[in-house]
């Protein structure tokens, strides 16, 4: 994953801006990832920590889009890779894992194979549907079998009470023990997820001070160094930062024995640069809140991927074939650039579960209804329809039509969701109801749109044509009929919109999913267990006095129900989707309060990026850290039985501003148990925590979800 | 291949109009189908399907299937599968810029040369809004671009999609224009007829225009 510039930039002749990179100190400016970690005092040696950090390289979802595109240097990671691959004595150490050398050594192979290929399984060939589906199944009854399940408790319970034993910071002790200060008890979390957060947004403002003052960028531009893109800032500056990054990147690219390599990354101060070299697109970001590199190389991967979706892959080569200098902006549209706007604000605000966690959300069914919604795909299904897709508000999937021998890529869909959910073109604008005058067609204001889209992982070099069209669930006629009070708490606008994606190789096959899309959603309609059961997921439970409750798509830690923990995201990873549970307690409109959701997915964002850098070394219980942050003060605590198995524990000190204007400094707690099977990532009130309490909640989520899983994720789909 | 027309039974006729033209056309067509005006939605992606039936005279009813295109670049190529078989075509440019309608004419030429030859054209300059509010901001005399379309043999109009203002009425111009005579049938005969027009492949009419 690291390709390394192994010359110093102390010799660098570069200054970029003096405002920007405040005092270029001779020794921290460049970070060679890798290295550079090896020296901290805390790294294990060089041997182990390749294979634990290639280990959690594998189970991230778009890491390995890097290698699969081939590029300048990938030595490092090929080597990582062979290492991971064989069993890994090394990290089985003594301490808890001694025991459970046995059991543990299979699973962590099968995690290192089953995420190289992170397909969602249901997307993939039979075959290894069969495959993939037995060994979990041994997972499973390993994990039933109660013993790896009472380790993890033990460990658990093991890792709450190491802070008697060894002397932690004060913070830590107290937030787990005797609670914190007595008058911020009673502060619910929405509450303290407050914690002075200001959201990103882009602009094109031509004032520099404005433009430094960013924490994030994100930049695209040619390897000739012609712009293409910035989240901030006019034209002109992006004409000079291009100039700038490019001279940089090249700088770096090419060694005196004649081979190349890619600058990676840098830190200046607390600004972390993040470079992406993909000939011949260049791509880089800066970050000031502590991301890793890692997230930050796939945030940016996924906005090239963001282009070739528009563009594709031989279309940009032949582009810049023709012309070394040729401006790229000429073939991106405002729709584009709206795009990337959405997507670089997306990513600076964590607004993207799936692009933080790694999979796809899903809509909480029950499995008959499901089935029965797979049934009604296939009876509908034409001779050139290749992928249908049916998806809740907010990007979660229903469930998918596919053949049986090809696969579609969560990063596929991750893009494909982002441009129609996060863009605003195909969104509502005040709906109308009144419109159609009583015309026979009552669609007749419905768009449908066809939009040829390359899907980079399925095929980079040619365009698939995407149907999409919207089905509101709310509209009258459907409420009527299906005799369902709607009232005003519901979600409304796009928050009701069920979409349908039928994707053709053919452009001109535009009538044909038109008609597909029309039978589909006649038969869902007409169907009233689907259609009420698809309006209590997103829509609201329809209570018997006529209410309507909250939407049973939302699972809250409430139902589990699991004490103390207040939200939390469940990944299974054989099906590389993910529940992402409401806060507990809060309302819907908190749920979609921006700013709320950035504050609880940048604690999320943390948590996983200790999960892919997990730096420790098996066996035990180890890493209490402090660590500063702009925002709040970080202890953690983590317990690794493997490099596949570990535990972390986080405690954050935020401060929260207060009625009177004061800020109140209070904590939140955060907690992440990784496994080859799931990774569970729970947030909790701090204040004062029962180790008890909370070891069974955890258990009680893993277990619930492992129990309702043919409801929670889509397994299968319907395959013709 | 137009079926016996009855005056006296209402009379519906289906016709496929294409928009082509300024990336903002898709605000010209929202304000014709759905009678609103989104400042922050862009430009279309890909291409959009709607329809949008109107009353011409008291039994007279006329349904546009419309194609809204994305006026990019890249999509160029897609563009003849919108209008190989359209009955009208919508060509949107900016009264405010100048090289907007440089690129409709280049579109309208396009369309004579590809596209049936008995297609009604309508040249469109848009944002009459903010040329009555400032006629300093009009690029594009309307003298000239009349001239053009009238040496062409187009239909022209000045809209705001904004405002509205004129929306509707070149509609209705067009499809006063188009020969509802001929493609007209009775109600109840309706389905069949239509699922034919709709079809992009049946090359029933002029191949070639040339």
């Amino acid at each position: 994953m690291e390709s390394i510039s192994g010359r110093s930039i102390s010799s660098s002749p570069i200054t970029i801006h003096e405002s920007y990179i405040p005092e270029p100190n001779d020794s921290g400016i460049l970070e060679e990832t890798g290295r550079d970690r090896a020296k901290e005092p805390l790294a294990p040696p060089l041997l182990k920590r390749k294979s634990i950090v290639s280990m959690s390289e594998n189970s991230l979802l778009l890491s390995d889009l890097q290698a699969s595109v081939p590029t300048t240097a990938v030595t490092l990671e090929n080597v990582d890779q062979e290492e991971a691959s064989g069993p890994e004595e090394e990290t089985f150490e003594q301490g808890i894992a001694t025991a459970l050398r046995h059991s543990r050594l299979s699973p962590s192979i099968r995690s290192t194979r089953s995420s190289i290929v992170p397909t969602l399984t249901i997307f993939s060939d039979e075959e290894d549907d069969v495959n993939e589906g037995d060994d979990y199944d041994e997972q499973e009854e390993e994990e039933d079998g109660s013993s790896q399940r009472r380790t993890f408790g033990r460990l658990l319970g093991n890792l709450l009470s190491t802070d008697d034993r060894n002397s932690l910071s004060n913070s830590l002790r107290n937030s787990v023990h005797s609670g914190i200060d007595e008058n911020t008890e009673g502060i619910s979390l929405v509450q303290k997820l407050n914690f002075g957060y200001e959201m990103e947004s882009t602009d094109d403002n031509e004032d520099m001070t404005e433009f430094f003052s960013r924490r994030k960028h994100f930049f695209i531009l040619s390897s000739a160094g012609k712009p293409i893109y910035s989240m901030h800032g006019s034209d002109e500056i992006l004409t000079v930062f291009s100039g700038v990054i490019q001279t940089i990147v090249s700088f770096f690219q090419y060694k005196f024995d004649g081979t190349t390599e890619s600058l990676k990354s840098f830190e200046s101060g607390k600004v972390k640069f993040v470079f992406l070299n993909r000939y011949p697109i260049i791509l880089m970001a800066t970050s000031s809140y502590n991301e890793s590199t890692i997230e930050i190389s796939q945030q940016l991967e996924f906005l090239y991927n963001f282009l070739l979706t528009t563009l594709s892959k031989p279309h940009i080569d032949k582009m810049f074939q023709k012309r070394e200098n040729f401006d790229l902006r000429k073939l991106l549209g405002r729709a584009d650039i709206a795009c990337m706007d959405s997507i670089c604000k997306d990513l600076a605000n964590f607004h993207n579960p799936g692009l933080i966690i790694g999979g796809l959300e899903c809509l909480r069914l029950r499995k008959t209804i499901r089935n029965k919604i797979e049934k009604r795909l296939l009876m509908n299904k034409s001779e050139n329809l290749l992928y249908g897709l049916l998806v809740a508000p907010g990007g979660r999937l229903i469930t998918v039509l596919r053949p049986r021998k090809h696969t579609l890529h969560t990063s596929d869909l991750q893009l494909l969701f982002s441009l129609i959910f996060n863009t605003n073109t195909f969104k509502t604008y005040n709906n109308t109801d009144s419109q159609t005058s009583g015309s026979e067609e009552n669609s007749a204001a419905d768009e449908e749109f066809w939009v040829p889209l390359c899907l980079p992982k399925f095929n980079p070099n040619g365009f698939l044509y995407c149907f999409i069209q919207f089905l509101d669930l709310k509209s009258k006629e459907l409420v009527e009929r299906h005799g369902i009070n709607p009232d005003d708490s519901t979600p409304s606008g796009d928050g009701t919109k069920l979409s349908l994606i039928l994707i053709s190789a053919y452009k001109d096959s535009f009538f044909e999913m038109r008609e597909v899309g029309k039978n589909v959603f006649r038969n869902l309609c007409g169907n009233r267990p689907i259609y009420r059961e698809l309006y209590r997921s997103i829509i609201g439970t329809q209570g018997a006095d006529g209410s309507t409750g909250l939407p049973y798509g939302a699972v809250s830690p409430a139902d589990i129900p699991a004490p103390l923990i207040k939200h939390f995201i469940y990944k299974s990873k054989k099906h590389t989707q993910f529940l992402f549970s409401r806060i507990h307690g809060s309302t819907q409109e908190t749920m979609e309060d921006p700013k709320t959701r950035s504050q609880i997915m940048l604690l999320y964002s943390k948590m996983h990026s200790l999960v892919n850098t997990n730096n420790s070394t098996g066996g035990g219980i180890n890493t209490s850290l402090q660590k500063q942050d702009e925002n709040f003060e970080v202890t953690q605590l983590s317990a690794n039985l493997t490099s596949s198995n570990f535990i972390y524990y986080i405690n954050w000190k935020v401060g929260v501003p207060r009625e009177d204007g004061q800020i109140s400094t209070d904590t939140i707690v955060g907690f992440v148990i990784v496994t080859p099977a799931y990774e569970v990532y729970m947030i909790t009130n701090g204040g004062v925590v029962d180790k008890q309490i909370l070891v069974n909640s955890c258990k009680s989520i893993v277990r619930w979800c492992k129990r309702n899983e043919d409801r929670l994720f889509v397994s299968g789909g319907a395959v013709f | 291949m137009s079926a016996p027309i009855n005056t006296e039974e209402p009379r519906f006729a289906q016709f496929k109009l294409v928009l082509l033209g300024e990336s903002a056309v898709g605000k010209v067509l929202h304000r014709f189908v759905k009678d609103s005006f989104d400042d922050f939605r862009e430009s279309t992606i890909g291409a959009a399907f709607l329809t949008q039936t109107i009353l011409l005279d008291h039994n007279t009813t006329v349904k546009f299937e419309i194609w809204d295109t994305a006026g990019q670049e890249r999509y160029k190529s897609l563009a003849p599968m919108y209008y190989r078989n359209a009955n009208c075509a919508l060509v949107v440019f900016d009264l405010t810029k100048q090289e907007s309608l440089e690129k409709a004419k280049s579109w309208i030429k396009e369309l004579q040369r590809q596209a049936n030859s008995d297609i009604v054209i309508a040249l469109t300059g848009n944002k009459l809004d903010l040329v009555q509010e400032d006629e300093g901001a009009r690029e594009v005399s309307e003298d000239e671009a009349r001239a053009y379309a009238n040496e062409l043999g187009l239909l022209y109009f000045e809209v705001s999609a904004k405002t509205g203002q004129e929306i509707k009425e070149s509609f209705k111009s067009i499809a006063e224009k188009l020969p509802i005579e001929e493609k007209v049938n009775p109600r109840q005969g309706r389905r069949s007829r239509n699922v034919d027009l709709s079809r992009p492949n049946t090359n029933d009419q002029q191949a070639c225009g040339c």
